[in-house]
């Protein structure tokens, strides 16, 4: 077919009912057709906004998840103290917090309830906005177990990690002020509120695919991880995936993800800095107790740290938690290399390990034991 | 700036209104070229160098001038000449920034085979993004105005927009210059019908791009970058899964270029026309990339000699035809061995429909419906084997997945819910059966404006919700 007549072969619009009906007819038809489509395609926009400011877990489901599951929590127990654990991957499959909760009540002789709030790619910054939400919220622990992931307290982490993996859209309104002190660019967190509220259905689609057809993605984007925990909001990392060329493989992933940021040019970044002096603030306020935790680090993990930045971060620590008058767990010596998976994620044995010896740490059972501060 | 991409949304609905506002031709087409030279930089900027944009400009200059002297010079020799340096022009470009460090490659790997060590190193050459389809339409347009099938272009503006216009300036389809300079002399005038034509061609091109191909790149890529980690199944989930994101990726993408063109009063010759339904290999290659093959057909094959000759020179012809189209791909190969595959395929097809002209038995077994089907799905079986070389990073790969496929091998499972694949491939399938019914057409005119408007509304919500996190780049840029 000759190209001139396949370029209009192709590009005639389609026949309106009988032949012969006048081309008018079927401009006006096509200006309706238009004309609708826009008005319905705003209306569904608008539908979704109002839906995700009215639902927030269309949002932030992995927030909203737990939060459910930690107030249900709370009703069916009536615990006498609650302590919440926040922190990255690393607390989400390192503390079990079923175990840690029966340390506790044994030593403490009441009910107690622990709940893991751990959240993947999280550091100060986004610890520091979840528990200003939770207060928000209405949800008061008696005690916060905060991890410090000190590889994200440094200044060449600012504009990786956190910024990284944790979507702006995530933040509500009133978060993005907090947000943008903690180091995201105010531009970028504006675009994307603006986004999730003309165009949810593309700024809000992991969310909400994730939780009405969790099936048609996959799983490491699909943002329902934190409702396949167990009931206190845990995960683990079955032993029976540690084979040696797993464990290799994670060691030198972990190497090559924090090598550079560990060396002896390392300071400590402003923004976690006071990421991590508004969590105690906020603690101090609330008359939450809190506890600073330095979760288990394999003997390769530990072997990144130049002196110099071992140093930084343990000055920076004993000097916030000294002017606070918060206690510090270092917990990094508690496990060998056989119980990570790639140096700093405990397998399930290694969780079950350094929980147990959480619960026997005087620090956080001295907190349960203080006196209601109200 | 990808299509798919915000960036991209804003960048045309600026430029849409600005030009439908203007009541000046001239205007138009001086902004519609301030646009598409802005489009280029930009990605340029992104995907390499900005300065690569200079490259592009500067070999469309010179085409416009050799084009002219072409109109004005009556000596045979010297037109010849003028058409030469035209093409030995562009082919030299080409050749130097795409081939260039594949030719020194080539040279030091058969230099080993014989036991001699050249250290060639590499040139740390930028390729400009599109360079491969620019180039084949510049060579149309001076091959023609020397076969006198069209004038020279006069307006440096007007031939400059045929270059550089945005819509088909990266990755096709490849545009003739007789088809696309009458129109951009043509008056245009806003017209809803075409509004609603151009908007529906780019739903489906995002839809084929981004819930399609994007998604099966996420079980594609793993198992195509490491195919020896990957089980039997696993692999041939891969292969298939490919064959449909190639396939979506491009006919994506062009649909979204002819919506868009269309959206600005120009129409571009569609490239795909289920050419998966394909009968035989030569009705695929009327059907794949149908710009690309035009061309192959009209300005290497036909030069060459064609189907004119013996059997053996049409052979020839189509080896060499196909093996250079190959390498048009990339510059690598597995992208020649590609091409050569396809070449012997039709060579192989041409001497079968010459056994069935003398067997009217076997012809007619054919034209039945199962003789159609099962031609389709030997046709289909073939062309998707042969996207594995085309995929593929090496030869050695190739071999790799090939043994995989024929053989049980145990590895990791594919990457991705196979409850979403299965929910792709019927979505496709039952497109292709919809899009082969010429019923759909008088169908949808039947269709309310309001139902149908809803229908659009619903389809444009699915791809937004289904498109995967991050946008890959088109497959077809790299070339």
């Amino acid at each position: 077919m000759k190209t001139t007549a396949l370029l209009t072969a192709h590009h005639q619009p389609p026949p309106i009912g009988k032949p012969g009906r006048p081309r008018a007819a079927r401009r006006g038809r096509a200006r309706r057709v238009i004309l609708w489509f826009m008005a319905l395609f705003v209306a569904s926009q608008a539908t979704l906004a109002l839906l995700s400011t009215v639902r927030p877990e269309l949002r932030d489901p992995q927030f909203y998840d737990k939060f459910d599951a930690l107030n249900q929590l709370r009703m069916e127990k009536r615990p006498t103290q609650c302590v919440v654990a926040f922190g990255s991957s690393r607390t989400f499959y390192g503390i079990d917090a079923l175990r840690l909760e029966q340390r506790l009540e044994f030593k403490h002789s009441e009910p107690v309830l622990v709940y893991n709030f751990g959240q993947f790619s999280a550091g100060p910054r986004l610890n520091s906005l979840y528990l200003h939400r939770l207060v928000a919220h209405e949800c008061r622990p008696d005690v916060v177990l905060l991890e410090v992931l000190p590889p994200l307290l440094a200044q060449k982490a600012e504009n990786g990690y956190e910024r990284h993996f944790v979507a702006p859209r995530r933040f509500l309104r009133e978060e993005l002020q907090r947000a943008a002190r903690y180091g995201w660019p105010h531009a970028e967190l504006e675009t994307e509120w603006l986004g999730t509220v003309l165009a949810p259905a593309a700024y809000l689609r992991l969310p909400l695919g994730g939780r009405f057809a969790p099936w048609l993605f996959p799983p490491n984007v699909r943002e329902d991880g934190c409702r396949r925990t167990d009931v206190r909001g845990s995960s683990w990392i079955d032993n029976g995936r540690a084979s040696p060329t797993a464990r290799a493989e994670g060691v030198a992933r972990t190497r090559s993800e924090y090598a550079a940021i560990l060396g002896p040019d390392f300071q400590i970044s402003s923004t976690a800095r006071l990421a991590l002096a508004d969590s105690i603030e906020l603690c101090r306020r609330e008359g939450i107790g809190v506890v600073l935790y330095l979760p288990p680090e394999a003997p390769s993990f530990q072997a990144l740290y130049a002196p110099e930045a071992s140093q930084a971060i343990m000055v920076f620590l004993h000097e916030l938690c000294g002017r606070n008058g918060v206690a510090l767990v270092d917990g990094r010596n508690w496990l060998g290399e056989e119980e990570f998976i790639d140096g700093h994620h405990p397998l399930r044995t290694g969780a079950r390990l350094a929980s147990e010896r959480l619960g026997t740490n005087v620090s956080l059972v001295q907190w349960l034991r203080r006196p209601d501060p109200k | 700036m990808l299509f798919c991409s915000l960036r991209f949304v804003q960048f045309f609905a600026i430029v849409a209104t600005v030009y439908w506002l203007m009541p000046w031709r001239h205007a138009r087409v001086y902004m519609l070229l301030g646009a598409s030279f802005w489009f280029y930089r930009e990605l340029c900027r992104e995907l390499a160098d900005v300065r690569l944009v200079w490259i592009v400009l500067g070999t469309a200059v010179l085409d416009y001038w050799l084009g002219r002297l072409l109109d004005v010079w009556s000596a045979r020799r010297g037109r010849l000449a003028v058409l030469l340096v035209s093409i030995a022009v562009n082919l030299g470009v080409l050749g130097y920034l795409k081939y260039a460090n594949f030719f020194l490659n080539t040279v030091a790997q058969s230099a080993d085979l014989f036991g001699l060590h050249i250290h060639v190193g590499t040139l740390r050459i930028l390729v400009p993004v599109g360079i491969s389809f620019y180039t084949f339409e510049a060579i149309n347009y001076t091959v023609d105005v020397y076969r006198r099938r069209l004038p020279a272009e006069r307006n440096l503006a007007n031939f400059l927009l045929f270059i550089l216009f945005f819509p088909h300036l990266v990755a096709g389809p490849i545009v003739r210059a007789r088809d696309f300079l009458a129109q951009v002399q043509r008056p245009k005038r806003w017209s809803w019908l075409r509004c609603q034509h151009g908007g529906a061609l780019i739903l489906r091109g995002a839809f084929l791009k981004l819930v399609v191909a994007d998604r099966l790149a996420l079980l594609v890529d793993p198992v195509f970058g490491e195919p020896s980690a990957f089980s039997t199944g696993a692999t041939w989930l891969a292969v298939a899964a490919y064959a449909l994101q190639i396939y979506g990726d491009f006919s994506g993408y062009s649909a979204m270029a002819l919506g868009t063109a269309h959206l600005l009063g120009y129409k571009l010759a569609p490239n795909f026309n289920l050419p998966y339904l394909a009968v035989n290999i030569s009705d695929f290659w009327r059907r794949w990339h149908m710009s690309l093959s035009r061309w192959l057909r009209d300005y290497l094959f036909i030069p060459l000699g064609g189907s004119t000759g013996s059997n053996w020179l049409t052979a020839r012809n189509l080896l060499i035809t196909m093996a250079l189209g190959g390498l048009w791909h990339g510059a690598s190969w597995t992208f020649v061995l590609w091409g050569v595959a396809h070449g012997t395929l039709l060579i192989a097809h041409r001497s079968f429909r010459s056994w069935c002209a003398a067997r009217p038995r076997v012809t007619a077994a054919l034209a039945t419906w199962l003789g159609t089907n099962l031609a389709r799905v030997a046709t289909c079986g073939c062309v998707v084997a042969l996207w594995i070389p085309f995929r593929a990073r090496t030869l050695t790969d190739t071999t790799t997945i090939l043994q995989r496929l024929l053989a049980f091998a145990p590895g990791q499972r594919a990457d991705l819910p196979e409850v979403s694949l299965l929910v792709l491939f019927a979505a496709l399938a039952v497109g292709h059966v919809v899009a082969f019914r010429a019923r759909w057409q008088r169908s949808w005119s039947r269709v309310p404006a309001p139902v149908l408007a809803a229908a659009f509304a619903v389809a444009v919500n699915a791809v937004l919700l289904l498109a995967p996190p991050a946008g890959k780049t088109f497959i077809y840029f790299q070339f």
